[in-house]
């Protein structure tokens, strides 16, 4: 999967120092207190859970509480090893996640494998779709 | 009964009747039900809810029963037709016949992904997604993207060697047992790997719209098998009492009636050739 035309703009809601990459991507990351850090990062430090990013040119949004988050997470449980309600949207169609029980998260869209950040399984989401658009979920 | 054969030794004929028992489910609509159902169980399927179909003891009772529904769907278009399964430690390139177009067809194009080759690419007509979650309609694969492979036969020795069916927590995070080592989340990775191996819709919740669900699940069936005849003594756990797993006796749903218990041997339905 190439990363080549991948551009990040990162606005993080909380004043949380934030430290969280992919793979042997080195990502600058502004936090609110306005130091920097260049993250090689194989595990996330801390894992935002609030997040607007654009990533490969899709607007990814964790947490927020807008009605349609909310009427998403009316789906989702919060408790760790269940569906959770990370409230991911990917350009505003939100993302079924679940959490593991040893805290790693699975989507719809990659459902054979465990990643260890919201924001990581996310991207890996926008990888996989590739430019085309998530339909709104499916129940029932 | 039927003989489940390795799909690398099915006879040209052999390999048109399933195709063709398969394309005529899909456009009978039988065969998105499957992927619904599948779809329903994985994204339910939860660590620390209730879980059948996934991530649980009932995975391989489950997906028996599953396939067991399917090929008799198969069968009731065609008596002849059998799963085949498709042996990942065998057959491990994007140029097996397996992905020739005479069954399977081919790896999907760089562009979008898209299987273009064998009876199942969009452009036949015949092969349109419904059952999905994004906007893609068209089968899609990316055959060992990444640099990935599929799990090695030694590999595999470490799993059958494992002594006990399955152990507490009895979820993704079982840190051994047979179960979790052959669905993948511990261990070498294995089914879970090759899902993402194929990639595309493989890799997603609606993964039985690639037709070689059914051969990649055949096999992970077929192990289940091989395990109980190398340790005779190890049955299947837990029995009893377990809070959101299904336990030897209980039922699994769909169905609401099938235990794992009717399930652990198939010699009454099928056997491997």
């Amino acid at each position: 999967m190439s990363n080549t035309n991948r551009r990040d703009l990162l606005k993080f809601a909380g004043a949380a120092t934030v430290a969280a990459g992919t793979g042997a991507l080195i990502v600058q990351v502004t936090t609110a207190a306005g130091s920097q850090a260049a993250v090689d990062a194989p595990r996330p430090v801390e894992d935002p859970k609030q997040l607007v990013e654009t990533y490969r040119g899709r607007k990814i949004e964790i947490g927020g509480t807008s009605a349609a988050q909310k009427q998403a997470g009316a789906h989702h449980l919060s408790a760790a090893g269940g569906t959770v309600d990370a409230g991911i949207r990917i350009d505003g169609v939100p993302l079924h996640v679940m959490q593991n029980a040893d805290g790693t998260y699975t989507s719809v869209s990659n459902h054979y494998e465990s990643f260890k950040s919201l924001r990581a399984v996310a991207r890996a989401a926008v990888d996989e779709l590739d430019g085309a658009r998530l339909l709104p979920l499916q129940h029932g | 009964m039927g003989v489940r054969k390795d799909q690398r030794n099915l006879s040209a004929t052999e390999k048109k009747a399933f195709t063709d028992a398969v394309l005529q489910l899909k456009r009978s609509g039988r065969y998105d039900a499957f992927v619904r159902t599948h779809n329903q169980f994985i994204v339910s399927d939860s660590d620390n809810g209730n879980r059948v179909g996934h991530r649980s003891p009932s995975f391989l009772p489950w997906h028996r029963q599953f396939l067991l529904d399917f090929e008799r769907a198969l069968q009731a278009i065609n008596p002849a037709v059998n799963l085949p399964y498709w042996n990942w430690t065998v057959d491990r390139t994007a140029t097996s016949s397996i992905w020739a177009a005479d069954f399977m067809g081919g790896n999907g194009r760089s562009s979008d992904g898209q299987v273009t080759t064998g009876p199942f690419a969009f452009n036949t007509g015949n092969w349109t997604i419904n059952v999905r979650s994004d906007t893609r309609n068209y089968l899609r694969r990316s055959l060992g993207a990444g640099g990935r492979s599929l799990p090695t036969a030694t590999q595999l020795q470490t799993v059958l060697a494992q002594t006990v069916y399955d152990v507490a927590p009895w979820n993704s995070t079982s840190a051994t047992g047979f179960r979790n080592q052959l669905e993948g989340w511990r261990g070498p990775g294995m089914h879970n790997s090759v899902h993402v191996w194929v990639g595309g819709d493989m890799q997603t919740g609606t993964s039985p719209n690639d037709p070689v669900f059914w051969l990649h699940h055949c096999h992970i069936d077929k192990l289940w098998s091989d395990w109980q005849r190398a340790h005779p003594t190890s049955g299947y756990l837990p029995t009893g009492n377990t809070t959101n797993v299904v336990d030897l006796n209980d039922t699994m749903t769909p169905w609401g009636t099938v235990r794992p218990s009717d399930m652990l041997s198939h010699t009454a339905w099928y056997t491997y050739e």
